[in-house]
């Protein structure tokens, strides 16, 4: 028996012996990927100017010190109708020299366009490659078009969407001064009526923005108590589905705790709704919950960020706005 | 009238012939070990002259009902000699038969009759494990595990590196209804899973079902793993005391009042923290420092059990367990002061007062009240103070967090055994669960004035009844053909919600000549609480919560077909299939995790999860050598709506091959040796495939911001590297009049498989020096938790 005892630990102790033998951690491969096109493209119903993001993807264990090094400028990219007909063709945009802008309509409420705003688009970013000059406001409606993209080496990617109807919302208002907030300040309440449309799946986005005597100008926090109301990526915008109100007018019921309430500053309010895609919806929420849980960092469950990109990633996505200016509640 | 005169005879004839041919007798009794007056359970008492047989219930109670006459008994059961009595049954007869130890188990051979063999059973898809065999096996750092060796099963897989959690054919850990002396327990494990609570020392009896449930279980989904504490020595005093790496365990068992009262109390507790302790108060020290810090946890289980009368029996039995990690420093220079202190603790009290009744020999009754808590609490607290200049600046805050649950039941069961091809079973229990889904309490103090803050948050406590209702039957219909009928009611009330579930259960057993059994069963489960947890650790934080209304009760239903058959009296195979289906089944929402404050119940989504697969299972259970092989190819999914785009996807523990070998060889009665090896596939996990960046209209109006996305090809996407290890044990047993003596030496992962328990996206930065340049490099970094682990373990008995 003794035999087998030190056979046994002779044995562990050779084992004992091998290189990293009580190393607890180890470099493993990474999951494989497809290489492939990632195209972001939103087409707003009244844009007259389209920008695009065409680049590829990188493995999730591979580095890059600058994101532009991934744009594919050598692609191309159309837009194009039921029939097939391209309807928009994209040009690669002079990333040194271009200021880029999006124009906005403002309405009454009414469907009637009583202002247009041009703004200067902030950080473009360095991901925008792509751009079109319209020479109308998009538009299109109902109407289904599809986005492909060429490329040499990545080959073709392509998604489709169907612009929907510009939502129809009654004038908004709003009590600059609706109660108190918990730190002491004032908090506004904006309010208005979304119609949706009976028989369809109807997604909505919704942002409010100032704009002060002096120019200056800035979206809205906007914050409700409606639990209808779903966070979106980025800043400012709230994404409302119609599961629960289809076909029926919708009272929306915001607050802002922003300072609207000096009566020597004469403010003015705009609200923008959005029909948006699905796909819009889709991504906007998966993106913005992805970021939450990169910012919690740990014990938290990964998120899938949606993409309806065939044989590539990415978005393209359709919405039509309507923009009001709000009315000071009596 | 003749006519009618000889009808009537005739009638009469028959009537007092088949009164005659039905005389029969019940002999009943308890079935016990003879040194110790420990009742067995499951131990088989058969007829050799009516072929007609009984097991002893889990009380080691039985009933054999059979015609007047002489009767030809064997009573046996495993690791005992059998014992034949044989008399004549004129009336209605209490039979306690008491039974010897075996000391050469491999000699006893008995008639396949006379044994209770896998294919006499309907039951099919359980297992009893052997105490002893449990207590023989080499095990992490020598704490003895009996979850651990549930996990060698097939059918049953461990979850990360050195948990205690198991996940039964594609089930949760919480869908598994553990049960300490039929209460069940909520949290098994100590030290974050590496350790289960259960100490062998005070366990008499172990049996895992994982499909073809009887109607007398519910509650959960998954599995029924029922132990039974010892009740102690009757007879005489006995005791043993271990010592090994991490722990010392103590258990003293004897007669209060011989033969009547007996008790067993068993301990365990880590030391770790005392050895230690001298060596982190010097570490404080030396940092300018006074302080403390450690980490123990205890188990103390204590059974009294008293015979009132040959008709009645009472147990009190009690389980209380902890982990405990504590940490305090201070630190003062001048006038600057800082406190800090920390607690977590976490464990469970078990309390059962059980009472059985013999009302007949074929009416037997078991009427329990139990009480089972789980409690975690957390208590950190952070003061500092500081003089200048006149003027004191102090901060006082304090942050504790409890969640846990209490439940409070009554249950009654009912045996019936009118003859020998029925056993009846029916009974009720009520619950009563009271869930603390987790509350923070803050308390803040900052400044000379001071501001103080004294805030809870977190969920409400919220209470709920469970109650249910069943009945089954045993039926031999004919001498091959054996059914177990059942239907389990249950009904949940949560707040203004109540919930009912109507569950049938049917197991059929088919005999085929050689004594090859066919067996299949059908079994509808329903679940009214789950463990919310975050999916790749169990943590002590995660945390038990009800059905509510707007969470559904989880079902399932399972149907398992296959064969067994005992080969040469000695090896028990069985060979299975089974296709299981779960709806409801809970799981963070994406983006979800334990560090949120809002509504539980709006981090969670529901779905379906159904798994299929096969098992083989091979079992040696009598001679030298013992031990068993299990194979299992299985296959489980899941689907949510709110989880992977509502597409399907593998279950974090779906693995395709499961390969379990587990061998103990008395080779003299001075030295054993024990090993296992076990092989599994890769643990599913979520892992990016590619990252790729973009932009979205945000920000200020016209505003873009660019993204980056993380791309998941699905969840659970990417497969860790398959897990296997060997583990060696030897035990060196010496004997004497009065004392054994048992030192164990051994080894866990005696090969270091450096075996994946946790992955990671590093990233590694490289500095050059000569370009004054950095570059960063991404890993996937996969870690292990254990190399290989020596252990021993000293063992006294007396």
């Amino acid at each position: 028996m003794n035999k087998i005892f030190f056979t046994g630990m002779i044995f562990l102790v050779l084992l004992s012996s091998c290189e990293n033998f009580f190393q607890t951690y180890m470099e493993v491969p990474p999951p494989p990927y497809k290489k492939g096109i990632v195209v972001n493209l939103y087409v707003t119903d009244d844009d007259t100017v389209l920008y695009a993001s065409v680049s590829h993807n990188i493995g999730s264990l591979e580095s890059i010190k600058n994101v532009q090094d991934l744009l594919l400028c050598d692609a191309t990219v159309q837009v194009l109708d039921e029939a097939g007909n391209v309807v928009v063709e994209m040009d690669t945009l002079d990333m040194d020299n271009t200021v880029y802008y999006d124009t906005i309509y403002i309405g009454d409420g009414n469907g009637e366009i009583t202002d247009t705003v041009l703004y200067p688009v902030y950080n473009a970013g360095r991901m925008i490659n792509f751009q079109a000059h319209l020479p109308s406001p998009f538009g299109g409606q109902g109407e289904k078009f599809t986005l492909q993209v060429i490329h040499p080496e990545y080959g073709t990617a392509s998604a489709s969407q169907t612009m929907p109807s510009k939502p129809v919302i009654t004038q908004p208002v709003y009590n600059p001064s609706a109660g108190y907030n918990d730190y002491g300040g004032d908090f506004s309440t904006l309010r208005f009526d979304i119609v949706d449309p009976a028989g369809e799946e109807n997604f909505y986005q919704v942002r409010a923005w100032l704009k002060g005597e002096d120019g200056r100008q800035y979206y809205l926090d906007l914050d409700t108590d409606d639990p209808l109301f779903q966070p979106s990526y980025g800043y400012y915008a709230l994404l409302l589905q119609d599961k629960t109100f289809d076909g029926d007018s919708y009272t929306v019921q915001l607050k802002f705790n922003d300072y609207v309430n000096d009566p020597a500053e004469n403010v003015r309010i705009f609200v923008e709704v959005r029909s948006v895609s699905k796909d819009y919806y889709l991504y906007a929420r998966t993106l913005e919950k992805a970021e939450e849980a990169e910012d919690i960092g740990f014990f938290v469950e990964p998120v899938q960020v949606y993409d309806n990109i065939e044989n590539g990633y990415g978005i393209f996505a359709m919405t039509a706005r309507t923009v009001a200016l709000a009315s000071k509640e009596k | 009238m003749l006519l009618k005169k000889t009808a009537l005879f005739v009638i009469l004839s028959f009537i007092v012939l088949a009164g005659i041919s039905q005389e029969k007798y019940t002999i009943s009794g308890y079935i016990s070990d003879k040194a110790s007056g420990e009742k067995l359970i499951g131990a088989n008492v058969y007829d050799q002259r009516s072929r007609s047989g009984a097991v002893s219930n889990v009380y080691g109670f039985y009933s054999l009902t059979l015609p007047a006459g002489e009767v030809d008994l064997v009573v046996s059961y495993v690791g005992y000699g059998r014992k034949t009595i044989s008399f004549t049954l004129r009336k209605d007869t209490t039979l306690n038969v008491t039974l010897e130890q075996s000391l050469e188990i491999g000699a006893v051979t008995v008639t396949a009759e006379a044994t209770r063999r896998i294919e006499h059973e309907t039951q099919m898809s359980m297992t009893d494990i052997p105490v002893k065999q449990i207590q023989a096996l080499p095990s992490l750092l020598g704490e003895t595990d009996l979850l651990k060796t549930v996990q060698l099963l097939p059918g049953v897989q461990s979850g990360s590196e050195g948990q205690s959690g198991f996940y039964v054919r594609g089930g949760s850990p919480d869908q598994n209804l553990i049960l300490l002396d039929g209460v069940p327990v909520y949290n098994v494990s100590h030290l974050f899973g590496f350790f289960s609570i259960f100490n062998t020392s005070a366990i008499s009896d172990v049996k895992l079902i994982k499909g073809g449930f009887p109607a007398r279980y519910g509650g959960r989904l998954s599995s029924v793993l029922d132990i039974r504490m010892k009740d102690g020595n009757l007879h005489e005093y006995h005791g043993d005391v271990s010592v090994g790496l991490i722990s010392a365990r103590a258990t003293v068992e004897g007669p209060i009042v011989r033969d009547k009262t007996s008790f067993i109390v068993s301990g365990r507790r880590t030391y770790a923290d005392f050895i230690a302790r001298p060596f982190i108060r010097r570490g404080f020290k030396r940092d300018g420092e006074e302080g403390d810090a450690g980490y123990y946890f205890y188990d103390l289980n204590a059974k009294i059990t008293h015979t009132f009368s040959q008709k009645d029996r009472l147990f009190l039995s009690v389980y209380n367990g902890d982990d405990r990690f504590h940490f305090k420093s201070h630190y003062q220079v001048e006038d600057y002061k800082e406190d800090m202190k920390n607690k977590l603790q976490w464990g469970n009290t078990i309390a059962a007062a059980r009472w059985n009744h013999v009302w007949s020999g074929k009416l037997f009754s078991n009427t329990t009240f139990t009480y089972s808590k789980y409690r975690l609490g957390t208590d950190m607290a952070y003061k500092y103070s500081q003089v200048s200049q006149g003027d004191t600046t102090r901060e006082d805050t304090r942050l504790d967090y409890t969640s846990g649950i209490d439940d409070l039941a009554l249950n009654m069961d009912l045996d019936y055994i009118p003859d020998p091809a029925h056993y009846i079973r029916a009974g009720f229990k009520g619950i009563h669960h009271d869930f603390n889904p987790g509350v923070f309490h803050i308390g803040y103090l900052e400044g000379e004035e001071g501001m103080p803050v004294d805030t809870s948050l977190g969920q409400k406590r919220l209470a709920a009844w469970e109650l249910a209702l069943y009945a089954e039957d045993d039926w031999r219909i004919t001498d091959n053909l054996k059914a177990n009928i059942g239907l389990h009611f249950s009904t949940f009330l949560t707040g203004n919600k109540q919930y009912y579930s109507l569950q049938p259960r049917l197991s059929v057993r088919y005999l085929l000549p050689g004594d090859v059994a066919l067996k299949a069963s059908y079994a509808t489960m329903r679940q009214y609480i789950q463990l919310l947890a975050f999916s790749s650790i169990g943590l002590p934080t995660d945390l038990w919560l009800p059905t509510t209304e707007k969470v559904k009760p989880q079902d399932s239903w399972q149907v398992a077909a296959g064969g067994a058959k005992t080969l040469g009296g000695i090896v028990e195979v069985s060979l299975e299939g089974y296709y299981k289906v779960m709806n409801n089944v809970i799981s963070y929402k994406e983006g979800a995790g334990m560090m949120q404050f809002n509504d539980w119940q709006e981090r969670v989504t529901q779905g379906r999860g159904w798994a299929y697969g096969m098992e083989l299972f091979v079992n040696k259970k009598k001679g030298k050598w013992t031990g068993w092989v299990g194979y299992t190819l299985a296959w489980a999914w899941r689907q949510f709506d709110d989880l992977n785009f509502g597409k399907k996807f593998y279950y974090t523990y779906d693995r395709r091959h499961d390969i379990s070998v587990v061998s103990v060889w008395e080779i003299n009665d001075h030295i054993h040796l024990s090993g296992t090896w076990v092989y599994g596939t890769g643990k599913a996990y979520t892992l990016p495939n590619s990252v790729y960046y973009g932009f979205f209209p945000s920000g200020e109006p016209g505003g873009v911001a660019e993204t980056e996305v993380n791309y998941y090809e699905q969840r659970n996407n990417y497969r860790m590297k398959p897990y296997h290890r060997l583990d060696l044990g030897i035990d060196f047993i010496r004997k004497r009049k009065h004392w054994t003596r048992t030192f164990s030496l051994g080894a866990y992962n005696v090969y270091s498989r450096k075996n994946p328990f946790y992955m990671n996206i590093e990233n590694e930065y490289h500095y050059d020096m000569q370009t004054s340049t950095e570059t960063m490099e991404k890993q996937l970094v996969q870690y292990s938790l254990f190399p290989i682990i020596p252990y021993f373990n000293l063992n006294f008995k007396f």
